[in-house]
Formats: C-alpha cells, sequence, structure tokens
C-alpha cells in the first residue's frame, strides 16, 4: 500500500542515494516526471536509483521495460515498492 | 564483404578439425596474405590505423602482420569453442593481475572488465568462465544471426550469459540488466573502444578526437563495480592474459559528468599502451577516426 510515509521513503532514496545536495523531500513533487522535465534526472541516476531500490527496499526491476513505468515518478516507484518488496 | 559471417565460420570451423594447430601459423600467414592482397579498401584503413596508433607512415609489415594475426585469431577462437579444461589452458601463457579480480569479487559489488577490440577477447570471457565465475556479455547483435546463434550456443555451454542492447535505444535503462549482474556480485564483460550506441561522448584516443562509448563509465558510477581494463594479446603461440588496475567511478549527481570523463580518460590512456604494443592486434577494419568523426558530424554523440 502506497502511503506518504512510504512516498517519503522514496524521495529521501532519491536525494541520499543520488547525492542531490540541498534537497529536503518536500522539494521533490510526487507526481513530477523524474527524467527530463520535473527532477531532470540522467542515464547514471537511472541506474543508480535501481541499485538503491534493491539495497533499500529489497525490490529488484528487472528489465528496461518494467524500468520505463517504474521510474515515471516518485508515485510510481512507490507503487512498485510497495507491490514487491519483502 | 563481411568478415563476421556465418559461411566464414563454417570454412573456419572445418579448417580446425582438419588442420592440427602447429600448421595454423603457417596457414594463416597464406590467408593472411591473400586477404591482404585482395581487400584493398579494408587495408587501407587498417594502415590508416595503425599510422594513427604508431605516429610513423612505414607500417606495411605491421599492416600484413594484422590480417595474418587476425586470421589465426578467429581459428583459434573456433578451437577456443570446442576446448575445454586444460586443452584450453594451454593456449594460455603469461598471465597477470587477476589477484585484483579475487579482491573486488569480495567486496561484494561485481566486477565490469573492459577491453579494446584488440587480441583474443573472446579468450578471456572462457578462460574466466572455466575458472567459475560468472560471466555476463554486454554486447550488440551481429548483423548474421549464424554467428550470433554459434556464441550463444558455445556461451551457454560455458555459462556464459549474453545481454544484449539495442544500438539505438536511447533509454538508459537498456543496461539495467547489466546493472543487476553486477548487484548479484558477477562480472560484466563489455568492449570499450567503439560502438558505443547511444550514450558516447568525443574524447581523445591517440590525441584525435574519437566517439568513446561510456556505457562502463555509466555502470561502474551505478553500481560502484570497479572497471578493470583487461586484454589478451598473442604473444608468440599462446594468449596472454592482462588485467590492469581498476578505475573506480565515484560521484553525486552533480559531479556525473567530470566522473565520468576523468575515469574513461583514464581507461583509454591503458587502451592506449597496449594498442601501441600490439598495433597489429587492434582489429577495426574500417577507417576508425573517419567513422568517429561521421558519429560526431551526424549528431549521434551524448554531450554529457
Amino acid at each position: 500500500m502506497i502511503n506518504d510515509e512510504l512516498i517519503t521513503q522514496v524521495k529521501q532514496l532519491i536525494i541520499d542515494s543520488l547525492r542531490i545536495e540541498e534537497m529536503t523531500p518536500d522539494d521533490i513533487e510526487t507526481d513530477a516526471p523524474l527524467f527530463g522535465e520535473g527532477l531532470g534526472l540522467d542515464s547514471i541516476d537511472a541506474l543508480q536509483l535501481v541499485v538503491a531500490m534493491e539495497k533499500d527496499f529489497g525490490v529488484i526491476v528487472p528489465d528496461a521495460e518494467t524500468g520505463a513505468v517504474v521510474f515515471q515518478s516518485v508515485r510510481s516507484m512507490a507503487g512498485y515498492i510497495a507491490e514487491n518488496r519483502k | 564483404m563481411r568478415l563476421y559471417s556465418g559461411l566464414n565460420l563454417f570454412f573456419i570451423k572445418l579448417f580446425t578439425l582438419l588442420v592440427p594447430r602447429f600448421l595454423h601459423p603457417a596457414c594463416a600467414m597464406f590467408t593472411g596474405c591473400i586477404f591482404y592482397l585482395l581487400l584493398r579498401d579494408i587495408r587501407r584503413h587498417v594502415r590508416s590505423n595503425i599510422r594513427a596508433v604508431t605516429g610513423r607512415r612505414d607500417v606495411e609489415r605491421l599492416v600484413i602482420s594484422t590480417f595474418y594475426k587476425f586470421s589465426r585469431n578467429w581459428v583459434d577462437i573456433l578451437l577456443m569453442m570446442r576446448w575445454r579444461g586444460s586443452r584450453l589452458n594451454s593456449m594460455i601463457g603469461r598471465r597477470s593481475g587477476g589477484h585484483y579480480l579475487d579482491e573486488a569479487m569480495a567486496r561484494g559489488n561485481g566486477a565490469i572488465l573492459i577491453s579494446p577490440h584488440l587480441g583474443n577477447w573472446e579468450l578471456g570471457g572462457l578462460g574466466l568462465a572455466e575458472m567459475g565465475y560468472r560471466i555476463n556479455v554486454l554486447t550488440f547483435r551481429e548483423p548474421d544471426e549464424k554467428v550470433n546463434e554459434l556464441r550463444e550456443k558455445v556461451r551457454a555451454e560455458r555459462g556464459i550469459n549474453f545481454i544484449y542492447v539495442d544500438r539505438n535505444d536511447t533509454s538508459p535503462l537498456a543496461i539495467i540488466e547489466a546493472v543487476n549482474a553486477l548487484r548479484r556480485n558477477e562480472i560484466l564483460a563489455l568492449l570499450g573502444d567503439r560502438d558505443g550506441s547511444s550514450h558516447t561522448a568525443v574524447m581523445e584516443f591517440f590525441g584525435r578526437p574519437a566517439a568513446i562509448p561510456l556505457g562502463a563509465a555509466y555502470l561502474g558510477l551505478a553500481s560502484g563495480a570497479p572497471v578493470f581494463p583487461v586484454f589478451v594479446p598473442l604473444e608468440g603461440n599462446r594468449y596472454s592474459t592482462v588485467m590492469e588496475a581498476p578505475v573506480y567511478f565515484a560521484g553525486g549527481h552533480s559531479s556525473h559528468k567530470n566522473a565520468v570523463l576523468e575515469g574513461t580518460a583514464r581507461i583509454l590512456r591503458v587502451f592506449e599502451r597496449y594498442i601501441r604494443e600490439y598495433p597489429d592486434q587492434w582489429y577495426n577494419f574500417y577507417d576508425y577516426w573517419r567513422v568517429s568523426d561521421n558519429a560526431r558530424n551526424g549528431g549521434q554523440v551524448d554531450r554529457l
């Protein structure tokens, strides 16, 4: 289940794993695109998020097709984690 | 004429079944000279590349040697695909740097092996698989499906996994499977001197701008895995396996560009050292820097 606590955890994961300086979870919009517009993450960030999600939540993104859906926004990430974490 | 083709591989395989290895050098010299004489355009491209690498104009012996050693290389690849254990090991002479790999694997982030198109890189992967390492090869599909089938058959028998990348896929997520392999503390092997799909940067290589693939840098930065330049050159009648000290990529979101370029530049300096030492084993049968120019001018190169 997606709740506010999980949303905040995902935002903190993004900040910590990508080492984005001077940013707090409140600065990240839950439904904004992660790549391009919105947060403006890049190729390497995407891969680092894959690693971080497995480390912190035990959730694996198996392939590019799944990744394209998972990494649309903070909410989609949280939804995937909620469905798949052990 | 496509050098990597199912038909060529069929004849090479037949050759390896009929002719003992001690006769291969003489046969390779014969076929190498035939191809040298017949393939004028390829001969010109090889000459141009070797001139850039050596800084010399008089390189014809090296050009002929390139055709000879490439002939030997392909025959040995087909042999390697049948040989196991001590027979496969008999093809390897000098070994160095292996302790780096064990130290890296102990850290649990996997390891990335990166090589230029030099010597017999295929043997490196087979040798490590033979030693029990789990190997994943990040590659494009060959145009000839027979070549892909042969490679996959052999690699499946040896426990080597393929991760195919679409040359035209601009999504960074195209290499998610590679990241996952590293997370499983496995080894990822890839070539790093050309053919970078859409993630490539213009960098200096032998003093000239070249389109350099960045996949290894991205993966190293994302996963924390060390990137090892590795080389398998032919020395005499056997291959040496050399692993150089690892390059680590590290940096936060705001320093990705610098981390990627600095680390990749370090790898390129190591590549240059080995290609200068073995210029007739750097197998690019096209004008390497002209293709780089075209890639840049066609806008196929990232600006980080």
